[in-house]
């Protein structure tokens, strides 16, 4: 009898064994960007996995446009993600469409202990609400700046970066010599920004329910840029196209000698030309210093299957701790206060002048995003302004002829 | 004359040879360049060293040799699918008669007609409430049969000749041994054009991959390349290396079927 | 398979006597036939319902509603998607540019396909080898293709401009300009699929008997006028069935403006296609992209039928 009872044993341990690991096999889905992979994320992961038996993390990177499009079919098949992170706008775009969970219990109960929202600066906490729901927590908090070819600058006869639009255009005049030139601007519309914003213009005015980019300071700022590339030939004209990495290319080269960029390009730039001497400089100030935030979100889709989970792995990854980790390995800028004023970031040449930037940098379609237009919006926009940039159409033409488009796409219903 | 008009015929022709294959080479530069090279902002045509690490970094950086089994196992199974279904379905529609078969061919064509992206989110749904999600059929059997493999193979069995058919019918062989005995080896290149079509476009297929599969190690080489891209920009040498594996299947099969193309395409005269 | 309709047969005669009545025995060999055929077409019917129709049914529903139809909540909407996309001047301005495109990349490839067929229908060394480079662009992934094409054609870092100016030759800043973005969109996609439309014309060329040639030939025709008057007519079904493909798949094509230029400078290269996705995915407008998607098909329908016209006419088709 003793074999059965052996046999029972073993097959009841088995059993269990089995039931055991099936009822622990459970997988954190989290959707990341391809580039944002670092060691200090796979690092906290790992810790995760080691505090949750059972759990594993199924890490998943794709470029932003091809996780949306994922994202959209998963919201549709009701079999979303559990942690998703996001480029901007998206957390309040999907929070509108009732596709996410609100943080605000969460936060109840563990906002002290983390510092949300306190130790975030202000917008990017703003950013991921709605009303007085929290939907999402910031991540990573860039913002571009202008960038500088020092040698090219002293040359020249420059011995500081330029602070205003007239000196901005002196310098890159001076520096457009022989195939080389002063700047290269981005085809990205977000990047077209930094001149609007800094002559004080905003998107949208939810008073009046209409855009402001028909404004004389409007139509001034993106001539000014036409016109630095058409008529004064002092940068170089953008490239269309999915590609945001001419300008840094031909910076790496050492063939441009100004422009405007975030903290992700010190790297290419970095390994691209070790020998090139260049800097980070405040942004420019026209009617004020300004230039626009970027960065990354987390949030929590409704149809999580593991809220809780996913929380306490958001935890993890927005601390001070791994913020500073993820800065020293990929030269990242963060949302926290408490990064910006650490003294190791601030004595950082290059990450300390971007991390300067924030407290001025701006979150610009967030009053428009709320309308939940923006997205048809931003693609009239980008049409205007590439006939004006790209075809040197006069920019008082076709910004009143956009206002007028994107007010009455705001009016109807 | 014949000798400055043969030189004028391969100057053209070499004009069009240079054309087609600049990018290709240019890609093999890319590919053994390293990453200085192509973060230094000036184009570079011949690296001045042959960096042939990329070809073994591409298989550490990623799990690049469960992508290439992948992209294997979905386009050849798709590709198996069609030389089942395509041909039969063609020969339905080429040599028997029943009633609404002109509908049913049209509304098949009609098929063509309609982005793929257009019907991802049903489907994506759909393969969902299967439990096919992540798995190799969901990415294979949504892609079985095509409304123009079925049109290629109606037009190829067309001009086999009814006397052929009818004589194999008296001599009491059934209708599906009329399909495989006497048609099927009839259009057997017409089958390698088919297979190399399907073959290539599949194995290129980006979108439904993108969506259906939610684990690394189920990506195909096209969705796994994109992991080389960094936020705001792309590891060229690494992308290009992955774009050369890419290439290779592709091309042996052309090469494979290349003359079966020219044959296929003569023997159905296109009408 | 074959079983089952000998089965049918059974049941359809009888006995199977040889003395049944001759108009009930053909009734029941073409019910049989049929029975056979909609066997042998049954897998296809199913996988066209189950893959297609059905998500072109939910589709068309969801194109009658606003708000979220297939993600969240929807209203229904008649057709009023339908109508403000035929009033959306974006949309006309797309469909143009559309239209452009896929003549612009038809009409090269027959032109051009053409052209290298009858160079290569030559018995010239190494013909083989320039019909298979010639080929290779078809046959790769357009992913890697937008890539190579970016770099090679950017102004200032691209290897075709440095080219350019090291000949001295003026540069271009290809794909941002509005006048040269579409060419430069088209040029590459024919660049990519003319080497199909070549092995076809290749095939067909070769079809040709040769005695066509040599009763022109004593007819004193130049090789000019043999090309007009034989060559060419002879090769109208090909021509059209190219015409006819292309068309099809160009009106639909996505990756070329996806890929490369984003729709863009201002609007310039923004393909239907792109038009649609955008406003799917990017938009999250799923029931505006659906009956943009529906309007399209209407016009790809009656493109097509216009040319099957034409094929029907031309050829006994």
């Amino acid at each position: 009898m003793s074999w059965w009872k052996t046999t029972r044993l073993f097959i009841g341990t088995g059993l269990g064994a089995l039931l055991a690991t099936a009822a622990g096999a459970e997988t954190l889905t989290v959707y990341w960007n391809a580039g944002h992979a670092y060691q200090a994320y796979s690092d906290v992961i790992k810790k995760f996995e080691a505090d949750h038996p059972g759990w594993s993390v199924r890490w998943e990177k794709f470029q932003w446009p091809d996780m949306r499009t994922k994202l959209v079919v998963d919201f549709a098949a009701k079999n979303p993600p559990d942690l998703v992170a996001e480029p901007g706008g998206w957390v309040q775009e999907f929070g509108q469409k009732d596709l996410l969970r609100p943080l605000n219990d969460l936060i109840a109960k563990d906002g002290k202990a983390i510092g949300f929202p306190g130790d975030w600066q202000a917008y990017a906490v703003e950013r991921n609400k709605l009303g007085d729901q929290y939907y999402g927590v910031q991540i990573h908090l860039t913002c571009a700046t202008l960038v500088y070819n020092v040698d090219m600058l002293k040359e020249a006869g420059f011995d500081a970066p330029p602070a205003t639009w007239e000196e901005f255009l002196k310098v890159a005049k001076a520096t457009t010599t022989g195939g080389r030139f002063g700047f290269a601007p981005n085809p990205s519309i977000g990047y077209y920004w930094s001149w609007f914003l800094q002559n004080g213009v905003s998107y949208y005015d939810p008073k009046t329910n209409k855009v402001n980019l028909d404004s004389p300071e409007a139509i001034e700022a993106i001539q000014f840029l036409s016109d630095l590339i058409h008529k004064e030939k002092a940068a170089t004209r953008p490239v269309t196209g999915a590609d945001y990495e001419g300008p840094q290319k031909l910076f790496t080269a050492n063939r441009v000698a100004m422009i405007i960029t975030g903290p992700w390009d010190v790297k290419p730039i970095r390994s691209g030309n070790p020998k090139l001497n260049w800097a980070v400089a405040p942004s420019l100030k026209h009617k004020e210093q300004a230039t626009f935030a970027g960065g990354v979100s987390l949030m929590i889709p409704k149809d999580s299957k593991h809220p809780a989970e996913a929380w306490d792995l958001l935890k993890r990854l927005v601390a001070l701790d791994t913020e500073l980790a993820a800065t020293k390995e990929a030269g990242m800028t963060m949302p926290r206060k408490s990064w910006a004023e650490n003294p190791e970031i601030q004595a950082d040449p290059v990450i300390g002048n971007f991390g300067a930037c924030l407290p001025y940098a701006q979150d610009t379609p967030a009053a428009l995003r709320l309308t939940g237009k923006h997205a048809r919006i931003d693609k009239l926009l980008q049409s205007a302004l590439e006939q004006i940039v790209f075809n040197q159409a006069p920019a008082a033409e076709v910004m009143p002829k956009f206002a007028a488009e994107a007010n009455a796409i705001l009016a109807s219903n | 004359m014949t000798l400055t008009k043969t030189a004028l015929t391969y100057l053209l022709l070499m004009l069009c040879v240079a054309l087609c294959i600049f990018p290709f080479l240019y890609m093999l530069s890319l590919s053994l360049q390293s990453d200085a090279d192509i973060f230094s902002g000036v184009p570079i045509l011949i690296p001045e060293t042959l960096h042939f690490t990329n070809y073994l970094d591409i298989w550490q950086k990623a799990p690049f040799a469960r992508f290439t089994l992948n992209s294997f196992i979905i386009a050849g199974g798709i590709t198996l699918l069609h030389l089942i279904f395509d041909p039969l379905i063609g020969y339905v529609f080429a040599k028997m008669d029943f009633p609404g078969k002109r509908f049913m061919f049209v509304a098949i064509l009609s098929t063509l007609m309609i982005p793929f992206f257009i019907r991802m989110i049903p489907l994506y749904v759909l393969t969902a409430r299967m439990g096919w999600l992540n798995t190799y059929q969901g990415l294979i059997v949504p892609f079985a049969m095509s409304a123009y493999g079925i049109f290629l193979m109606r037009q190829f069995i067309r001009p086999i000749p009814d006397e052929l058919i009818d004589a194999a019918r008296i001599d009491g062989c059934s209708e599906f041994g009329i399909y495989w005995r006497i048609v099927l080896p009839q259009v057997r290149p017409a089958l390698a054009t088919l297979a190399l079509l399907t073959f290539v476009f599949q194995w290129n297929e980006f979108l439904w991959p993108l969506v259906a599969v939610s684990t690394t190690e189920m990506r195909p080489i096209t969705t796994g390349l994109t992991l080389f891209n960094q936020e705001f920009f792309t590891q060229w040498n690494l992308t290009a290396t992955g774009g050369v594996i890419l290439f290779v299947p592709s091309l042996l099969l052309f090469l494979v079927t290349q003359r079966y193309f020219v044959r296929s395409v003569m023997l159905a005269g296109m009408k | 398979m074959g079983a089952g309709g000998r089965e049918e047969v059974a049941a359809g005669i009888g006995n199977g006597h040889p003395t049944a009545l001759r108009r009930p025995r053909r009734v029941s060999l073409k019910t049989r036939r049929a029975f056979v055929a909609y066997l042998l077409l049954s897998p296809a019917i199913v996988y066209f319902i189950v893959f297609f129709f059905y998500p072109i049914g939910l589709e068309f529903w969801a194109s009658l509603y606003s708000g979220q139809p297939l993600i969240g909540e929807s209203q229904f909407a008649g057709f009023d998607n339908y109508m403000t996309a035929l009033q959306d001047a974006r949309v006309r301005q797309s469909v143009f540019v559309t239209l452009a495109f896929a003549i612009g990349v038809t009409v090269a490839s027959i032109v051009i396909g053409l052209g290298l067929a009858v160079l290569l229908n030559r018995p010239i060394p190494g013909r083989a080898a320039i019909r298979a480079i010639i080929f290779f662009p078809y046959i790769i992934s357009f992913v890697i293709v937008a890539l190579m094409w970016q770099a090679i054609l950017d102004p200032y870092t691209g290897i075709l401009n440095s080219i350019l100016a090291e000949l001295g030759l003026p540069t271009q800043s290809w794909l941002s300009e509005t006048s040269t973005a579409l060419p430069t969109l088209i040029a590459i996609t024919v660049w990519k699929d003319v080497g199909y439309a070549m092995l076809i014309y290749l095939a067909a060329l070769q079809s040709i008997p040769g005695d066509f040639y040599d009763a022109a030939s004593i007819d004193g025709a130049s090789p000019a006028q043999q090309f007009r008057y034989v060559t060419w007519p002879l090769l109208t079904p090909t021509t059209l069935f190219i015409a006819v493909v292309s068309t099809i798949s160009q009106l639909q094509e996505l990756a070329p403006a996806y890929l490369i230029t984003k729709g863009g400078p201002a609007d310039a290269t923004r393909l239907f296609s792109l038009h649609v996705f955008e406003a799917a995915f990017f938009e999250l407008n799923i029931g505006y992209a659906s009956a943009l998607a529906f309007l399209m098909f209407l016009l790809i329908l009656a493109i097509t039928f216009v040319q099957f016209r034409l094929l029907n006419r031309e050829v006994s088709y």
